[in-house]
């Protein structure tokens, strides 16, 4: 009994942080991109940014459950199944990239305009003040954006549990929904609390650590 | 040298056009200080962010050290705007630099090398009096020390020349008093040009030697100040 539950904490962990990793490869790059072509902003591009912007609406607007499965091919495509930790990892990544891509740019809106301005007048390019200025200047904001996607990718993936994903989502549904098994399901739920205690902690240190204003 | 020739600036699109700047013309002098003066609205801040193209004029030509600014390409623009300093009102000093790294920014900008850096912000830091406050954060410093690091920062790529957006504007007298013998100090030793904007005609006296006044995007007369 005890090892389902180390084997189903470590899956969840794997999928949140894994899947949390390549949402953030997306997702971060896109979140740059839909905020420096804003109207006024260091690459004002009206066609791509309501093209992303219509682009990220879309997938945040597919509810998780239905993305797995609308995403089995796919899926099976980049990983050769559609069952099991690794299969979940690629609608976990997918459905977390537009998320992130829209914090991040709420992350950006924080940083006041005249530091932009001031760089520019310093005769940073447009990639400087993405890498020296913004994405420094909004960190402790982006730092409370990681905390925030991996809190909601532990219960993404406890919903991908319901469909084969395995972690501690699916010993919940198959053995306290499907097997009425009230204690197994309550150290489920007890061990997802820990779990997103931890990671809010962790991540409100970190994010005070690099906050300088 | 800064020569700005018929300048035009118009702001909005779809026929709401209004016009912050019209056909205004000015030249500064090498190693001269120019306030420009006026009312809130008059189109001073419009006007000072021509010089280095922050906003591009609609019409007219900008001319800097001989070059017109209006005929580079974004990349030749960046390299321009490293010699040229610019201050503002709210400083806009990145928080997430100490005082050092916000001094050592711009020279990082052009990637010069960690030594250099060192040595450059060293002396800047000597220039402007806060040795002691290298390794504070902006947050930890008072509006006038703010100012300084600004100050410092502006000129660590020793630029020809200094634009001032307000820089005194949110300073209290004592302090505005300093910084601006600080500006003149540095006028005076590195023989800096310097454009600042303003709407405290105390300034004006205090450190320039010449004076624009602008009213409603016109500019209405410039003359030496005695």
């Amino acid at each position: 009994m005890l090892d389902l539950f180390v084997k189903g904490l470590w899956e969840t962990i794997v999928m949140t942080f894994v899947s949390g990793f390549f949402g953030f490869a997306l997702g971060l790059p896109m979140g740059v991109l839909v905020f420096i072509t804003r109207k006024g902003q260091i690459r004002e591009n009206y066609a791509v940014n309501s093209a992303l912007s219509v682009f990220i609406n879309i997938f945040r607007a597919i509810p998780f459950i239905i993305l797995i499965v609308w995403m089995i091919p796919f899926t099976r495509m980049v990983v050769g199944t559609s069952i099991g930790v690794a299969a979940a990892l690629v609608p976990l990544s997918v459905g977390a990239a537009p998320f992130i891509a829209r914090m991040t740019e709420n992350s950006f809106l924080e940083v006041p305009y005249g530091l932009i301005e001031a760089s520019r007048a310093m005769g940073a390019t447009p990639f400087q003040i993405v890498w020296k200025v913004l994405i420094p200047e909004a960190l402790p904001s982006l730092v409370n954006c990681v905390t925030i996607t991996l809190i909601t990718l532990i219960g993404y993936s406890a919903m991908g549990g319901a469909v084969g994903a395995g972690g501690l989502g699916q010993i919940g549904y198959q053995y306290g929904y499907v097997g009425y098994d009230l204690v197994t399901m309550n150290i489920v739920l007890a061990l997802l609390v820990i779990l997103v205690f931890i990671v809010q902690a962790t991540g409100n240190y970190i994010s005070k650590r690099a906050d300088h204003r | 040298m800064i020569a700005l020739r018929n300048i035009t600036k118009e702001f909005g699109s779809r026929g709401r056009v209004m016009t912050a700047l019209s056909d205004v013309s000015l030249h500064v002098a090498a190693g001269r200080i120019m306030g420009v003066i006026g009312e809130s609205g008059a189109g001073k801040s419009t006007l000072i962010r021509c010089v280095n193209l922050l906003e591009r004029p609609t019409r007219g030509e900008v001319i800097v050290d001989g070059v017109n600014l209006m005929q580079l390409s974004p990349s030749e623009l960046a390299k321009v705007r490293r010699n040229i300093g610019m201050i503002f009102q709210h400083f806009n000093l990145l928080a997430s630099r100490n005082v050092f790294d916000n001094i050592a920014f711009p020279l990082e900008l052009n990637n010069t090398p960690r030594a250099d850096i060192e040595r450059r912000v060293h002396e800047l830091l000597k220039l402007v009096g806060i040795e002691s406050k290298a390794l504070e954060y902006p947050a930890n410093l008072s509006g006038g020390q703010k100012q300084r690091v600004a100050i410092a920062r502006a000129l660590a790529n020793n630029p020809h020349i200094l634009l001032c957006d307000e820089a005194t504007s949110a300073l209290d007298p004592a302090t505005t008093h300093t910084i601006l013998s600080l500006l003149k100090e540095i006028n005076e030793k590195m023989g800096i040009t310097i454009l600042l904007i303003t709407h405290e005609p105390d300034v004006v006296k205090a450190i320039c030697d010449e004076v624009a006044v602008l009213g409603g995007g016109k500019l209405l007369e410039v003359k030496e100040v005695q």
